[in-house]
């Protein structure tokens, strides 16, 4: 049945919530699985239109953060069929593995507050060594030159603080959940 | 840091060279674990970006989706495509092995219908009925489904490996082609209509071809013609009384659902146009079973419901025929009602002057008493002139007694006289009449290739009766011409009382191109003159109307604006008829709707072929070329047939002996539809017309239509009625005029079509209108006609000759 324009209206506050709750999740899904920044952004545009055109197939039984990895999915091997565009990091099965491994830690995604508490539990030279990274969206050679120190020292260093990161907000969680 | 975790970090820092890459996708694809904690390194290293930027504004998201918006709006179709993929989904399998709407579908997966399945890499398309249950399976090595309940089509690219559909019972093996599988408490059905598939049943097997069905019901696998099939199982839903398509005592409704505003204004009223269709249905019945049975009942229930007896038009004995009628004004507007008698306006003698009671249908009835006047009463409502559109008519009674309305009853609404007296009138829609002796024209013929006398199974002698009383429909409303061609209506009517007693009769000036019936004609014409003149006229007058692109426009009159106004110069004539674009009514443009084109020139169609009338066959040639041009096909199994059509310039002046081109009349195509009813009548007609062509677009629109609509009373689209929106619209009463009505309460100036049919306040679907008048957004509903059901059964058993 064609969704009326009504629906749409209706639906449209529906959408956007659940959107904006997981468009982050499906960034970050596709951040993981196309190798370029820029391409991904693209893709999430196409898949942003897709699942404001499709809301009306969407069914409520699933969670919308899955549907809308579906829907992420099948635009990226859509892409790499079609023009070989979408520079892919990874083979097919292996994005559908990056994909299920998505839909099983859903409820594990960071949550905002948590990861504020956790950085803030940073010292200060780790947070700004985040911030060099994350902020500026300095390259690791970039920061290595601002901070006077080897690549593969700042490597090491910022993979230490993200797993510390990591550390914390799992033991948020499992207090959360106690 | 494990090798894992330092490969997805370089990765994240990207760092990892093409090796490590390939290392990780290898670790990510063989491991879940490693899938896992990829997962949420990724999902971390957005969420630190995330929170280092700031949030994307949320009205930044608002802008995109405005953009999307405005997209949708001129993509309706995709949309629609999309919304098609309804599936419920319950496992993800491993491998992508199809895809429903946005969902990766894996082995194990199951799909609950409505959804469309596409295979990635191939057009193949599997679209699951409503209802219907579908599971993916493992590939074996072709594809494998297994529909453990309900429904599907298909249509199959040539499959390297076939697919194979299991069923509970069966199970079906498909290389490439089109097909309906449905399977219902344990049994298996399939419907092939390209290629073939084989069926299996353990050990049983059986191919089944094009246009062939085979069902797994019987003790053996047995297969029979596709359209027949269709068909019966039509005629059967017809005739279910679960259905709903006849009242208690055997009278078709106008439709199943009860609030509808077509030109009958509820569905549970019957008509004429009803009836014929009726009696179409169990011709074609007869020819393909032999039994004639049900078209005598079909019969003998029109004449006991739409012919008025003997005592229902009492007083033709008083009939004069030298004056037949006083002349009455037709208004331009609803305000100049009621109209004055004018007796200084001549009128011409009845050369019919036929004795005795006519044999024609009244068009309408009111079958569940909606209106009050009486179960089964006969009532009218059009008397107002063509801006008179069905919103703004008044119900009314045709035996008009004065137990309702005004002191006059509804008299003095339309006709303006000194005095009133009690009176019986009826109104023959003559396109119905026409339409049954059509219809006796092929029974006859079919009831003699079985071998048989026609005049021992069908009613002919009644035909004829029939045949003779609708010749009034061959002239104009007061007798001044003979146009020879189905006008618009016949009209005759009567006092109820005898002491200074009347009774009139009167044709029509208003000839609409889509009445004309030259099958009709041409079977009548075999023992009449008048008929014989009227089926050389009809040719010839769809030869004038032919546009240049082949679609047949308006029509003519015998009375310019129903005053015998002076025609206007420049109007091109047809034996002294005045061109007229749009016949009769203007609200809406009587030849806009295509219907038209499909319901008259399959007639003519039908004519070309039973007389091999080679200049009617060049007519519908063309016409076809056209009609077959703007026919839509889509790519998602859809259709679209013209709904609305615009007409500009003029056909050239008449001449038989050199008729001209018409280069200066030009239709266009303003809007599409996918109704049933309305794609059914063009597939009839461009079987009727036969090409190799024509008849390859019919069975398209056929199967499509019976894949997207078939459901478990018939065949139905869903509609817009955006003029619902009218049922507050007011009928324009006169000033001061006040009456009663049958079904409850006083009406007056400023009533609305509601307030005059106040029944429509219970009517369970009338909420549907009230919200659809809030919200300014059109309701849409799902309409069971009858006409409409017909016309698609005797599609597919048309098809299957």
């Amino acid at each position: 049945m064609i969704p009326e324009e009504g629906d749409g209206m209706r639906s449209r506050d529906e959408f956007l919530k659940l959107f904006l709750r997981h468009q982050d999740d499906i960034r970050a899904f596709l951040g993981s699985v196309v190798r370029d920044r820029g391409a991904a952004d693209d893709v999430f545009q196409e898949v942003s239109l897709t699942l404001w055109e499709s809301f009306a197939s969407y069914d409520p039984a699933r969670t919308f953060g899955a549907w809308a990895r579906g829907v992420a999915f099948k635009k990226v091997l859509q892409g790499r069929e079609k023009s070989r565009r979408i520079p892919l990091a990874f083979s097919p099965r292996t994005i559908q593995a990056v994909l299920d491994a998505y839909d099983r830690t859903e409820a594990a995604a960071p949550d905002t507050e948590g990861l504020r508490e956790c950085i803030s539990k940073l010292p200060p030279r780790s947070q700004s060594l985040l911030a060099l990274r994350y902020e500026r969206s300095l390259k690791l050679a970039d920061i290595a030159r601002e901070v006077g120190s080897s690549l593969d020292a700042v490597h090491k260093l910022l993979s230490r603080i993200r797993l510390n990161l990591q550390e914390c907000l799992e033991r948020r969680l499992q207090e959360g959940a106690r | 840091m494990t090798p894992l975790g330092d490969l997805i970090e370089k990765r994240l820092h990207g760092l990892a060279t093409g090796e490590e890459l390939q290392e990780l996708d290898a670790l990510l694809s063989s491991s879940p674990e490693a899938a896992l904690a990829f997962a949420r390194a990724t999902r971390l290293d957005h969420a630190l970006a995330k929170h280092f930027k700031g949030e994307r504004a949320v009205s930044a998201i608002q802008r995109d989706l405005r953009g999307v918006r405005r997209r949708r709006l001129v993509s309706i179709a995709a949309a629609a495509l999309v919304a098609l993929g309804l599936g419920v989904y319950v496992a993800r399998g491993r491998e992508t092995l199809a895809m429903s709407g946005d969902l990766a579908l894996g082995a194990g997966d199951l799909l609950h219908g409505p959804a469309t399945i596409t295979f990635p890499g191939e057009g193949t398309t599997v679209t699951l009925g409503s209802g219907s249950a579908l599971t993916i399976e493992a590939p074996g090595p072709g594809k494998r489904l297994y529909l453990s309940q309900g429904r599907l089509s298909a249509s199959v690219d040539r499959q390297a490996d076939p697919l194979v559909i299991r069923t509970p019972d069966a199970r079906a093996t498909v290389r490439g082609t089109r097909f309906v599988l449905s399977t219902d408490q344990g049994s298996t059905r399939l419907e092939v209509t390209h290629g073939s598939v084989t069926l299996a049943r353990g050990s049983e097997k059986v191919d089944v071809a094009a246009d062939e069905v085979a069902e797994t019901k019987s003790r053996t696998l047995a297969k029979g013609s596709l359209y027949a099939d269709r068909f019966r199982a039509l005629w059967d839903d017809l005739h279910d009384p679960a259905r709903g398509y006849f009242s208690a005592d055997g009278i078709p409704y106008h439709s199943v659902e009860t609030l509808i505003v077509d030109a009958p204004d509820q569905g549970h009223l019957s008509t004429s146009e009803t009836f014929s269709y009726w009696l179409w249905l169990e011709a074609m019945y007869g020819r393909e079973s032999g039994d004639w049975a049900p078209f005598g009942a079909a019969w003998k229930k029109m004449e006991e419901t739409l012919i008025p007896s003997h005592a229902d038009q009492p007083t033709n004995d008083l009939y004069v025929p030298q004056k037949p009628a006083t002349y009455v004004p037709e208004a331009d507007r609803l305000n100049q009602y009621p109209v004055a008698m004018d007796p200084s306006v001549g009128v011409g003698a009845d050369p019919l002057a036929l004795p005795g009671d006519l044999y024609v249908m009244h068009w309408l009835v009111d079958v569940d008493n909606f209106y009050g006047y009486g179960k089964n009463a006969l009532i009218n409502t059009f008397q107002r002139g063509p801006m008179e559109s069905v919103w703004k008519t008044v119900p009314h009674p045709s035996k008009e007694t004065f137990s309702w309305g005004g002191p006059h009853g509804f008299l003095d609404l339309f006709l303006q006289e000194p005095s009133y007296a009690k009176q019986w009138r009826y109104t023959a829609a003559p396109d119905a009449d026409a339409r049954v002796l059509q219809v006796v024209a092929w029974a006859e013929r079919w009831v003699r290739e079985q071998g048989k006398d026609p005049s021992r199974i069908l009613p002919t002698e009644k035909a004829g009766r029939m045949g003779d009383s609708l010749r009034y429909a061959l002239y104009d409303k007061y007798f001044r011409t003979r146009h020879d061609l189905f006008s618009w209506s016949e009209a005759w009517g009567g006092s109820l009382d005898r002491t200074n007693g009347w009774a009139w009769r009167s044709g029509s000036s208003h000839v609409h191109f889509g009445y004309q019936n030259p099958v009709a004609a041409w079977y009548l014409s075999r023992s009449s003159a008048d008929w014989a003149a009227s089926l050389e006229r009809q040719i010839e007058f769809y030869r004038w109307l032919q546009s240049a692109e082949g679609a047949i426009a308006g029509g003519a009159t015998s009375s310019v604006n129903g005053r015998y106004d002076a025609i206007p110069d420049g109007t091109p004539c047809f034996h002294g008829l005045s061109y007229v674009e749009h016949p009769v009514f203007r609200d809406p443009p009587s030849n806009e709707w295509f219907g038209w084109q499909a319901w008259s020139v399959g007639r003519l169609a039908q004519y070309a072929t039973l007389a091999k009338d080679a200049a009617a066959a060049a007519l519908v040639d063309k016409w076809a070329a056209w009609a077959r041009s703007v026919v839509q096909l889509t790519s998602d199994g859809r259709y679209a047939v013209p709904s609305t059509l615009r007409w500009s310039g003029k056909p050239d002046p008449w001449t038989a002996s050199g008729p001209g081109p018409n280069r200066g009349l030009h239709v266009q195509v303003v809007d599409t539809t996918e109704d049933v009813g309305v794609a059914a009548s063009l597939a009839r007609a461009l079987l009727a017309h036969g090409s190799a062509e024509s008849r390859a677009l019919a069975k398209e629109l056929l199967d499509r239509m019976w894949t997207l609509y078939r459901d478990p009373a018939g065949v139905s689209n869903p509609e817009s009625r955006a003029d619902y929106i009218r049922f507050h619209d007011p009928v324009d009463l006169p000033p001061g005029w006040r009456g009663a009505l049958a079904s409850g309460g006083a009406f007056g100036p400023g009533a609305s079509f509601l307030d005059l049919r106040p029944k429509y306040r219970s009517d369970p679907d009338f909420p549907r209108v009230e919200e659809a008048i809030r919200s300014g957004k059109a309701a849409r509903f799902r309409y069971h006609r009858f006409w409409a059901q017909v016309e698609v059964a005797l599609a597919f058993a048309e098809l299957a000759r």
